[in-house]
């Protein structure tokens, strides 16, 4: 327990839930916090982590598995498959920001919608997985590498297991 | 007398002990392990070094025998039980699992088992014959991967789909989820996962596409490279441009290549794993 109030204290995490009327302010209980975690820690895809700051700050470190989702919520389009969003913002974002970023991403179908408060840094703060999103990204093309011509490469590329 | 009945013992002890001895040289696995060894049976596994598949690649690539350690390392049209159980007095030991898997799953061409051990799902607890045994029968034996059962795949990967506002237009972010537990694709190392996104005009036609593969690559002056999906680890690709060619919408298929080779090549046989659009031309839904 003696941990538990300043744990609070940082992280002080906001839902803001579209679905259930729920409007910027209410806390996320701590367990719910650790299950934001978990779930990004397990890459299921069942939270959709999108980050709303600047780029720069995006490419310097972001939540894992983070896609950069612009710093506009106007320009933003989702694919409709809604479910759980977490949103990366820089520091303490206003208020009619993440208001405006409520309503967008409730637009398609998000629910329910995870803001934490100080952002970016508070997540750090608590040890939450973070990664450089570089090494996330595929680059689309085939060329100039060679497809392997057969199933089986033979002795290569792989060792053998010791 | 007496000899005579002591030779009597003698020769019905030699005679009984030769004939347990010819009954169990005689004796095969699936005589007793009926199951396992019918379920095994309808495995690939099973018939590795036979299926026209692997036939028609061995020949190809100059009938090198060392294919064999892994695809018949017993001879015959497979792998057969001794291969993994061993050549040890019976009941064998206890198999270690994944070790035993990695003889062949590591290597040569693969690093299926390497890659399970820095997955979540290793340290959960799972092991290889959560998912790839168990088939119909419940038997542990029936070894099957993602082209010997049909649904294999279902919900193995997830991919998610938006558009961002940027300063040079709007940028398509498709981002990759996977619970497979280990590198996607698993197995050998000309099986591919491609990401294929496009762009579809107004009379549904593909105005645009753009190709990702996932899977080993070879570059001339580099080498192989990895560039499967690694497990626990979301993979991102970014497309600009969107709106060319008359693109309306925006749709991202990830599709499960069992075959080596280009993504258009006639011989390519595809499973989608999963699929999702969105619009491109209305800021509303």
């Amino acid at each position: 327990m003696r941990y538990a109030l300043p744990f609070i204290a940082i992280v002080m995490v906001t839902i803001v839930s579209a679905g259930t009327g729920l409007a910027g302010g209410a806390v996320t209980p701590l367990s719910e916090f650790g299950f934001l975690i978990e779930q990004v820690k397990k890459n299921t895809g069942e939270v959709f982590v999108i980050d709303v700051r600047d780029r720069v700050a995006y490419l310097y470190g972001t939540v894992t598995g983070a896609v950069y989702a612009g710093t506009t919520p106007e320009g933003y389009i989702g694919d409709g498959r809604g479910g759980p969003v977490l949103v990366i913002t820089q520091g303490d974002a206003p208020a009619e920001l993440l208001e405006q970023w409520e309503e967008r991403l409730a637009t398609f179908g998000h629910d329910p919608i995870y803001f934490l408060d100080g952002g970016f840094a508070s997540w750090v703060k608590v040890d939450g997985p973070v990664h450089l999103p570089e090494g996330a990204f595929a680059i689309p093309g085939t060329l100039p590498f060679v497809i392997p011509r057969g199933l089986c490469e033979l002795n290569t590329p792989a060792k053998v297991y010791p | 007398m007496k000899w005579r009945a002591w030779l009597a013992v003698v020769l019905f002890g030699l005679t009984w002990s030769g004939a347990l001895a010819g009954e169990s040289a005689q004796l095969s696995c699936e005589d007793c392990h009926v199951e396992a060894a019918t379920a095994f049976g309808r495995s690939a596994m099973s018939r590795a070094a036979s299926m026209p598949t692997f036939l028609a690649e061995w020949k190809r690539e100059g009938e090198d025998a060392a294919c064999f350690g892994c695809h018949a390392p017993s001879g015959g049209a497979g792998v057969q039980c001794r291969d993994c159980h061993g050549e040890g007095d019976h009941p064998f030991s206890k198999l270690s699992v994944p070790e035993i898997c990695a003889r062949c799953h590591d290597a040569p061409g693969e690093l299926t088992v390497r890659s399970f051990f820095q997955s979540q799902a290793f340290k959960d607890g799972a092991k290889c014959l959560d998912c790839h045994t168990k088939d119909q029968s419940g038997d542990l034996h029936g070894f099957a991967g993602p082209s010997r059962r049909v649904g294999f795949l279902a919900g193995v990967a997830r991919l998610r789909a938006s558009v961002a506002a940027r300063p040079q237009g709007d940028v398509a972010v498709v981002s990759i989820s996977h619970s497979a537990g280990h590198a996607l694709p698993g197995g050998t190392s000309g099986r591919a996962v491609w990401l294929v996104v496009e762009g579809i005009d107004d009379a549904g036609g593909s105005a645009w596409r753009v190709l990702t593969r996932f899977g080993w690559e070879h570059a001339p002056d580099e080498g192989w490279t990895n560039k499967t999906l690694q497990p626990d680890r979301v993979a991102i690709v970014e497309i600009g441009d969107l709106h060319r060619a008359g693109a309306q919408r925006l749709r991202a298929s990830l599709v499960y290549q069992f075959t080596a080779g280009e993504y258009d090549a006639p011989e390519a046989v595809h499973e989608r794993m999963d699929e999702v659009e969105l619009s491109l031309t209305s800021r509303k839904p």
